[in-house]
């Protein structure tokens, strides 16, 4: 079971499970029992502030690290080094041969994972396409843009068609052109029915990215699941109506009404209502000119479940988290 | 997925393609080549084939000598020492002075009595001596003629065959300069070779790389493969070296004695000692991340190596180096040259190369661990005991 509050649909068996990961590194740990489940066909974000342990959890899903205790299970067995190494991975950090050529490098990182040189070339020709880089098929990496380089890495990691794609903060500095490319492959790879994982302390850049989520702040998963249910559930989700709505008008086991002003009210929903009953019972009342449903953000989910702001940083930063590997 | 072997390939064959690309290294086997032909070739053209030729002024005077014949005489026994001689007369002794004082001519002969020979300080040794040794014979044959012999006997006496030279130990020469430089080529290869591995590995773990690498083949084949890669280039490199000396083998030309044995039976540890050397320079530069500590990083190794070179190019055939044969730190360096000069006998060469392959196959699991451990430790410098104690 994953610590922290959880929420899942069940509806599909995930692929990729991690059970208890404890990671020490020296006096310092790195990750307390962290768990995660990654089922095909969904965007999964592992979202968090710097330093939380992301890097490290994705590292110890490839076998990079191996932690203390824990388990990294892969379609309901132990994962081994070949599934590991049928999964794509794009790490925080950039990793390209500056001097090579684009398409040079994806075919032969396409052939180290078995492809032959034809099914290589065209695989990474059809990628570059997808992420607008094909007319920069023959540059060397180090004549692209910071934002073209991380597409191409991108490209890199999917490249053999992985059915787990695993990226690290792949939208950490990125141009909106580049997100909106990255999104789009990411969005192609899991309608194929394939395993998605990415990690992100941005956010609120992911807000519409993410389906399945596990929040983890300084080692210990505070909330993880669909976030449609997550928001459902929060005790933070507000009906926002045209009219002034009295206390008696809505059952208070449904919602509460927390404010009042010219422009109409809010009421505080309880967990797991469905706005459109609670809708219903204002409509009995008054005709709603305007009304909208105002779901916790994803920040605003971390913020309630690990007690701080995101973007207040933990002990340990992401410099430390990539210099995880180091011996104590 | 690939097999160890493929995917070793592949990072190996990616090297060469890269090594290809690079125009310093065609530039390097340019110049090697270029090099290597130069020092075949110019010996050969610069050959001095032409005799020396001197030019003597003679000063007549009142001497009783008979001016042809000793002419005739000074022609002959400069002829002895492979040169020709120039002769013209000086009016007296001051204006021969000058003549020598101005490199006019390079000695003038006043046939006085006793005659005296005329040179500036320190010059033209040889010459003076054979013309000491044609007044000498001249003297001589005055005196027989004066004895009553015939000109027939005093040709007779005089055209004696000359004595034969016999040289020998000519071969140590040629075998002590093949030990020295095959300890040097090897000595120059491997260190560069060791720096470029070493570059290599820390560059790909400073560009996070290998992190990418990692998570699609073994560390073994990341490792091996540039080190095979890479040695492959030096290889090349040697061979363009190497070229020139195997067209003049070709074309019939001579080589040093001692050199051609040393380089068919020192290519084993030649390639021997690459491999030891290069593995163990690929794990020292997964301890570091930057190109400037990638060549400190190697050099413990490269003070070994230095000390291997000097063993082998200096004192190929002493005690310490019969010793040092059998260390496979060494024996790359020490062992061609021991066969150069022709020091190594079949049970220490089958010895040293069992070692050494001992040394290499150890030397490969130690820098497959020393690898895989470091290679994802970034952030500082590491040391081999904090990698393998971990």
């Amino acid at each position: 079971m994953v610590p922290g509050r959880s929420v899942h649909t069940g509806a599909v068996p995930p692929s990729l499970v991690a059970r208890g990961i404890h990671q020490r590194f020296g006096d310092r740990v790195v990750l307390d029992g962290v768990g995660l489940e990654v089922p095909p066909g969904r965007v999964v974000g592992l979202l968090g502030p710097n330093g939380a342990g992301k890097t490290t959890l994705m590292r110890i899903l490839f076998g990079v690290l191996t932690p203390d205790t824990g388990a990294v299970e892969w379609d309901g067995r132990l994962a081994t080094d070949d599934d590991r190494r049928s999964w794509g991975y794009m790490p925080q950090e950039r990793g390209l041969y500056r001097d090579m050529p684009v398409l040079e490098q994806l075919v032969w990182i396409a052939r180290l994972h078995g492809l032959s040189t034809a099914d290589g070339r065209a695989r990474a020709t059809r990628l570059l396409e997808q992420l607008g880089l094909a007319d920069r098929a023959e540059d060397k990496v180090q004549d692209l843009s910071g934002g073209m380089a991380q597409r191409v890495q991108l490209a890199a990691a999917m490249v053999h068609e992985p059915p787990l794609l695993v990226l690290d903060e792949p939208f950490a500095g990125l141009d909106p052109v580049a997100v909106a490319f990255l999104s789009d492959v990411i969005g192609e790879h899991v309608a194929a029915g394939r395993n998605l994982l990415f990690s992100s302390h941005q956010l609120d850049l992911v807000e519409d990215l993410c389906e399945d989520i596990t929040l983890i702040d300084r080692g210990r998963v505070v909330l993880s699941g669909n976030l449609a249910q997550l928001r459902a559930a929060s005790e933070e989700r507000y009906l926002r109506v045209s009219v002034q709505v009295e206390d008696d008008w809505v059952d208070p086991a449904l919602a509460t009404v927390r404010s009042r002003s010219a422009a109409g009210s809010r009421l505080r929903l309880a967990p797991g209502t469905d706005p459109g009953a609670v809708l219903d019972l204002v409509r009995a009342h008054g005709r709603v000119d305007d009304f909208g449903v105002e779901a916790p953000s994803l920040s605003e989910l971390f913020l309630d479940a690990a007690g701080h702001p995101v973007d207040e940083p933990n002990a340990s930063d992401d410099g430390a988290e990539v210099d995880a590997g180091r011996a104590p | 997925m690939t097999s160890w072997w493929e995917a070793t390939r592949l990072v190996a064959a990616r090297e060469l393609r890269q090594a290809a690309r690079s125009k310093g290294l065609w530039a390097t086997a340019i110049v090697l080549l270029l090099g290597s032909a130069a020092a075949m070739v110019l010996p050969d053209l610069l050959a001095d084939d032409d005799r020396d030729r001197y030019d003597v002024a003679i000063v007549a005077g009142d001497a009783t000598i008979e001016l042809d014949a000793l002419e005739s005489v000074i022609v002959q026994i400069v002829d002895a020492i492979d040169a020709d001689v120039e002769l013209s007369q000086a009016p007296d002794v001051d204006a021969a002075r000058q003549q020598v004082l101005d490199e006019d001519v390079d000695v003038a002969v006043a046939l006085d009595e006793p005659p005296v020979i005329l040179v500036r300080a320190g010059t033209f040794d040889r010459l003076v001596g054979a013309l000491r040794q044609a007044l000498a014979t001249q003297a001589l044959i005055d005196g027989l003629v004066d004895a009553g012999l015939s000109a027939d006997e005093v040709d007779a006496l005089l055209s004696a065959p000359p004595a034969e030279v016999e040289e020998l130990d000519t071969e140590r020469e040629s075998r002590q300069g093949a030990a020295f430089v095959l300890s040097l080529v090897a000595y120059v290869l491997i260190m560069l070779l060791m720096v470029a591995v070493a570059n290599g590995v820390a560059v790909e773990k400073g560009n996070r790389i290998s992190e990418v690498l990692l998570a699609i083949v073994r560390p073994g084949p990341l490792l091996f493969g540039k080190v095979i890669g890479l040695a492959v280039v030096g290889c090349l490199h040697l061979a363009a070296g190497a070229l020139p000396v195997v067209v003049k083998v070709l074309l019939g030309g001579n080589l040093p004695e001692g050199l051609g044995q040393a380089v068919a039976g020192g290519a084993v540890w030649f390639a021997l000692g690459i491999a030891l050397y290069l593995l163990l320079a690929g794990a020292l530069g997964a301890l570091v991340e930057r190109q400037e500590e990638a060549s400190s990083v190697v050099t413990p190794l490269s003070f070994v190596l230095i000390a291997a070179y000097f063993a082998g190019a200096t004192s190929a055939d002493s005690p310490v180096a019969a010793v040092l044969a059998y260390v496979p730190f060494t024996s790359p360096m020490v062992m061609p040259s021991r066969i150069a000069v022709g020091a190594a006998s079949g049970v220490e060469m089958a010895v040293s190369a069992l070692l050494s392959v001992v040394a290499v196959v150890v030397a490969a699991r130690v820098a497959g661990i020393v690898y895989r451990r470091a290679i994802v430790r970034t952030g500082r410098r590491l040391k081999v005991r904090d990698v393998l104690g971990s």
